[in-house]
């Protein structure tokens, strides 16, 4: 295999110093030479251009070392750490309250994931370059009537002459609004049993047929979308894995969803936990003289724990995935956690910093939900507890294979 | 001042009456025209509405031209508000701003209530704390036979909209309510937005704002306990906006988990679901019983301080606990603006830090116990 671009720059040293120490210390000090400064403000309340612009710029920056696509293969122009250096990355970036690369994220972690084990040479050739370069993905999963229960999609491939044509409809496809591509999943055969006729599909977004239509959050924000397909024509080559072979490939998909991701939200997480003591300190004077500034320590203190536990079961699960390989469903834990933890967090926010929490102001966009923002980083939690596996789910799962516990009963003939 | 007797049906038929004429004029329609931006701050087109209605003279006795019902009437309006997250301005003018004229002297009383009972002068109250936050209170000097204001208060509801606002001050004579106009010489009202698009708070700014020795709301009582008074609506009405909040968001997440399918039945029939539900409806129930217990410290001259406080964090708890819940039982489509979930939750959340967050309402309850244990 061959890099698909040239990479500019010069690798710097301490990528590849011998000791993880001196690989922190080069790290932090690039971090504050090269973090666009003034970020926060400039984003605060910023338009749709701006916004891209940031992401932009960051990403060129961090790309520079290879810090965009830390897990990925030096050929590839990604950074080649080890998990434990992508984790030291993860926490230095988030404690300098670095942005957060958000319109990337999926083309750089779940597509390029997928695309690496499952697809063609040509499809790597192609694409894993152009991801590492900037290219946007969305995935096209979820549909109106299969959410939870994703096997149900009802989107439509049929085999032409040529390839595929797509009907049907995907909603809460995140950064739709901004990607070239989408990876979709599709039934090849309506027929089979359920599972296994789906395929998954390389489809490009400017191709005739597509509309993308950003969907407005409760945080004012759109970060996801619908996108409906009419008739639109995708060449046979653009199949990831076997025809209605779709089911597999796209649980390696949603597995990354949970993977190292979660980790840079978990050390963010602690950032958002120094707010809320600053915070709450500020206010410890009237707190006191009000009788609540104990329950107030108490819960600090209480979130304290449990953030620094959730680092522990992340880097503990890092380490299962280092020496085995892979992450069984205890991953689903950290999810889970995290999930919960993030609220609570927020929810003590809004909380304790009373009224002045409930004070509207302009999003800053390029923060994901350590914003400072009490309000807006609560309402945004639910991105997590529903967002790539409700915590419902993710407990049937846990309980199911994990522990053992035998399935409910299914009352109803899967088709 | 005394409730009067209370007449449950009376209260049942101003409650459907409430709810029939909320519904005709498009359930959370006015809420989502405010939320959506259609609808700009300022008076919402029901305002006039509800005055011609006599909603501002539901306490107000019939010689002053009111209804001359109480507390547990008003809480029946307050609470079909709340169920449909209603924009209209009334957690000033209607709890406060009544509660502060009922509470005065009979000449005070004589002179305002008539006007205020037809909604033709609305007055918005500005107190000096919300629990858990105190701030210094408006200062007030003697300036010829009344009054010389200045200092600021905060997040005061329906500032803007009103007609007149009654201050509560320290100073020389100690405590007092003074009524300001709305365009006195020296007061600034400083609109400040808030997440929750339903309410309308706004920051005052008294800069020798004077007022007449008539603007003096005296009464028979100690001034603190009339304030304190007032906290207590605040607290009710804040209470019975949960309880009605809580219903519709519990109807609205009965009807999804009962139509929406998935892996071949209704999510309601997956066990984890129906579990949620029922602690739904706990809270909502019990929610309701702290908000009637509430309602009865008032009609049986009891001490509502405590009854107010259970209600008030208990239910404002309970409705963000509530719509949090719905938020996750509707899946993806309850993270978005277009559902009305958020309008709850937001509301929910304003309501639990407005006069006294929960904490600071437990606290009370356990300082008091601790008193007399």
């Amino acid at each position: 295999m061959s890099a698909a671009t040239e990479r500019p720059t010069a690798r710097p040293a301490w990528l590849d110093a011998s000791d993880d120490a001196s690989f922190r210390d080069g790290l932090r000090a690039w971090i504050a030479a090269n973090q666009p400064a003034g970020w926060r403000e400039r984003m605060r309340g910023a338009s749709e251009e701006d916004y891209v612009a940031l992401q932009r710029e960051w990403f060129e920056v961090l790309r520079e070392v290879g810090l965009h696509a830390a897990n990925w293969a030096r050929e590839w122009g990604g950074a080649e750490l080890s998990l434990i250096r992508q984790a030291i990355v993860a926490e230095e970036l988030a404690h300098a309250g670095a942005p957060q690369l958000a319109i990337n994220s999926v083309a750089l972690h779940q597509v390029g994931v997928t695309l690496l084990n499952e697809g063609t040479d040509a499809q790597r050739e192609r694409h894993l370059g152009a991801i590492v370069d900037g290219e946007i993905w969305c995935q096209g999963f979820s549909e109106p009537a299969a959410g939870s229960d994703l096997a149900a999609l009802q989107t439509t491939a049929v085999a032409t002459e040529t390839g595929f044509r797509i009907n049907g409809q995907k909603i809460w496809s995140s950064y739709a609004q901004y990607a070239t591509h989408c990876l979709l999943l599709a039934l090849t055969d309506p027929s089979a049993p359920k599972r296994r006729g789906i395929s998954a599909l390389i489809v490009d977004l400017r191709a005739p047929g597509i509309e993308v239509r950003p969907i407005i959050q409760s945080t004012g924000q759109s970060e996801f979308c619908e996108i409906f397909l009419t008739d639109v024509e995708v060449p046979r080559e653009n199949l990831v894995g076997a025809e209605n072979d779709g089911w597999r490939v796209a649980q390696r998909t949603l597995a990354a969803e949970r993977g190292v991701h979660v980790l840079d939200q978990v050390e963010r997480l602690c950032v958002t936990r120094t707010l809320l003591a600053q915070r709450i300190e500020a206010l410890l004077p009237d707190l006191d003289a009000a009788g609540t500034g104990h329950a107030a320590r108490e819960e600090l203190g209480g979130l304290y724990a449990e953030t620094e536990i959730l680092r522990s079961l992340c880097w503990r699960v890092l380490g299962d995935v280092e020496r085995e390989g892979g992450a069984g469903p205890e991953a689903a834990l950290i999810k889970l956690m995290y999930s919960e933890t993030l609220p609570r967090l927020a929810d003590a926010g809004v909380r304790w910093a009373g009224l002045a929490a409930q004070i509207a102001r302009p999003l800053v966009r390029g923060t994901e939900w350590e914003s400072g923002d009490w309000i807006l980083d609560y309402l945004g939690s639910w991105a997590w507890t529903v967002g790539g596996g409700t915590s419902e789910i993710l407990r049937n799962i846990v309980a199911e294979r994990v522990l053992g516990l035998p399935r409910e009963p299914q009352t109803v003939e899967p088709k | 001042m005394t409730e009067p007797t209370p007449d449950l049906q009376l209260r049942a038929e101003l409650q459907d009456a409430a709810r029939t004429f909320l519904d005709g004029s498009g359930g959370i329609g006015p809420a989502r025209a405010v939320v959506d931006g259609e609808q700009q701050r300022g008076a919402v087109p029901l305002d006039a509405a509800i005055a011609e209605l006599g909603w501002f003279g539901v306490e107000v006795p019939e010689e002053q031209g009111g209804l001359g019902a109480g507390v547990g009437e008003l809480v029946a309006h307050l609470e079909e508000l709340g169920r449909v997250t209603s924009p209209v301005a009334t957690l000033g003018p209607l709890v406060l701003g009544i509660g502060a004229l009922l509470d005065a002297s009979d000449e005070q009383r004589d002179a305002r209530l008539p006007a205020a009972a037809e909604g033709a002068v609305r007055y918005a109250v500005a107190l000096d704390a919300d629990g858990a936050h105190r701030h210094e209170s408006v200062h007030s000097r003697r300036d010829g036979d009344g009054r010389r204001l200045d200092g600021r208060a905060w997040f005061v509801p329906d500032a803007e909209t009103s007609d007149a606002i009654v201050v509560a001050t320290a100073g020389e004579h100690g405590r007092e309510l003074v009524v300001v106009d709305r365009d006195a010489a020296g007061l600034t009202v400083v609109p400040v937005p808030t997440v929750d698009r339903t309410r309308r708070l706004a920051h005052l700014e008294l800069d020798g704002v004077t007022a007449g020795a008539d603007a003096v709301l005296d009464g028979p009582g100690d001034p603190a306990e009339r304030i304190a008074r007032l906290h207590d609506r605040a607290a009710l009405a804040l209470a019975a906006d949960a309880v009605g909040g809580i219903e519709r968001v519990l109807a609205f997440t009965l009807e999804h988990l009962m139509s929406r399918e998935q892996f071949g039945r209704p999510i309601g029939s997956f066990q984890a679901l129906k579990h949620r539900c029922s602690d739904m409806f706990l809270a909502q129930e019990a929610s309701r019983a702290a908000l009637q217990n509430a309602v009865d410290a008032f009609e049986q001259g009891s001490d509502t301080r405590p009854a107010c406080s259970v209600a008030k964090a208990y239910a404002g708890d309970a409705y963000v606990r509530v719509a949090a819940d719905a938020v996750q039982l509707l899946g993806g489509i309850g993270f978005t603006w277009e559902h009305d979930a958020h309008i709850h939750l937001k509301r929910a959340r304003l309501g639990q830090s407005l006069y006294g967050d929960s904490a600071w309402h437990r606290v009370q309850l356990g300082r008091r116990m601790l008193e007399t244990a």
